[in-house]
């Protein structure tokens, strides 16, 4: 019982990274719920053999990478990532209202969709830079340099009044 | 960013925003960091809550895992009844075996032993030539007379004696009864060992 609500929290705290995530592999929009709930449900299937040192995330993440490749090779199709669609709805995600005057809008939109996932999964889902490397292919000293790249176009343009405010 | 800010990269995207001692003198004198921390402070502060629709999906994906978990809990359920049922099978076919092979054995065992405990066959026994002390005799077993042969009654004068034994050759002739005859071998019965091809053969 305690592991479904533990599972129940997780879904929750996954699910829209998830989902970007998977949009961001190439994964068509139709399909991401699909694809997400067989991935929830695999690793729900293994909950119990899941290894308490590991992070549930990372796990969770690599397995629906798996299910996405696997999806891949049964429909034999390309990966069709569209950026505009992607950026647009991630910005969706983010309150933008007159009090931060545009301004997440405006930071976020200076990344690329690649950034953005790579902001998803390190800062809001807090993946160690290793298994971020895992998921998407790259190596660890090509995250941290994104990283990098991501704070210098974040802190562009920064007032220093705003970050009083926001610190 | 400086190499010193790169140190803390790892660290100031983290999410959990409990920044070390470090990090926080660090950000005391970079304008630099300050600005990235901030701008991610940002972020975070104006994400949305769950919307409508992603409640609704992930109340989807919950059902449907509860339905699997269920599922899996009965199929593991009549899995474990249908094991309990085969070694209940296995346990009374074993037992049957057992009581079979132990039935074989115990008749066996018993028929052994009545062999051994049987008396043996009546044996044809000779009458006593001394009477018991009663002065009857008293035969344990006594032969049907009809397998008892009858006397043989014969002529002694029909039977000739010839006494082997005798050296003289009177005393062979010296009963006129018998028949005996002495062979007396002529030179004209001689017998000639000739070889097979020396024989005539006369047609």
């Amino acid at each position: 019982m305690n592991n479904d609500r533990e599972f129940s929290r997780l879904i929750e705290e996954t699910w829209r990274s998830l989902g970007f995530f998977l949009r961001y592999l190439g994964l068509p929009e139709a399909e991401i719920d699909d694809i997400a709930q067989e991935a929830y449900l695999k690793a729900f299937k293994a909950f119990d053999r899941f290894e308490s040192g590991r992070s549930f995330k990372s796990w969770l993440f690599s397995i629906a990478k798996n299910t996405f490749i696997d999806w891949t090779r049964r429909q034999k199709c390309q990966r069709q990532f569209m950026e505009a669609s992607f950026t647009k709805d991630y910005c969706e995600t983010f309150e933008d209202s007159a009090n931060n005057r545009n301004q997440v809008r405006d930071l976020l939109s200076r990344l690329t969709s690649e950034e953005q996932v790579l902001i998803e999964l390190r800062f809001f889902q807090e993946l160690p830079f290793a298994e971020i490397a895992e998921l998407t292919s790259l190596s660890i000293g090509a995250v941290k340099m994104r990283m990098m790249r991501i704070l210098d176009k974040l802190k562009a343009g920064w007032q220093k009044e705003i970050y009083d405010q926001n610190l | 960013m400086t190499r010193t800010c790169e140190k803390f990269v790892e660290e100031l995207t983290s999410g959990n925003r409990q920044f070390s001692t470090e990090l926080l003198e660090h950000l005391a004198g970079c304008p630099e960091c300050q600005q990235a921390a901030a701008s991610l402070n940002l972020l975070a502060a104006n994400r949305k809550p769950l919307s409508g629709s992603e409640a609704a999906s992930i109340a989807a994906v919950l059902k449907m895992v509860n339905a699997d978990a269920a599922v899996s809990s009965a199929a593991a359920g009549s899995t474990a009844t249908n094991t309990a049922s085969l070694t209940l099978r296995y346990v009374l076919l074993a037992t049957l075996g057992i009581a079979i092979i132990t039935s074989i054995l115990v008749n066996s065992s018993i028929d052994q032993q009545r062999k051994a405990m049987q008396p043996p066959p009546p044996l044809r026994q000779i009458q006593p030539a001394m009477p018991s002390a009663s002065g009857a005799i008293q035969p344990e077993a006594v032969l049907p007379e009809d397998s008892l042969l009858p006397p043989i009654e014969y002529d002694e004068s029909a039977v000739p004696l010839i006494n082997h034994d005798a050296t003289d050759p009177a005393s062979e002739t010296a009963n006129p009864g018998t028949i005996a005859e002495e062979v007396n071998a002529s030179p004209a019965t001689e017998i000639k060992m000739v070889s097979p091809d020396e024989e005539e053969i006369t047609p």
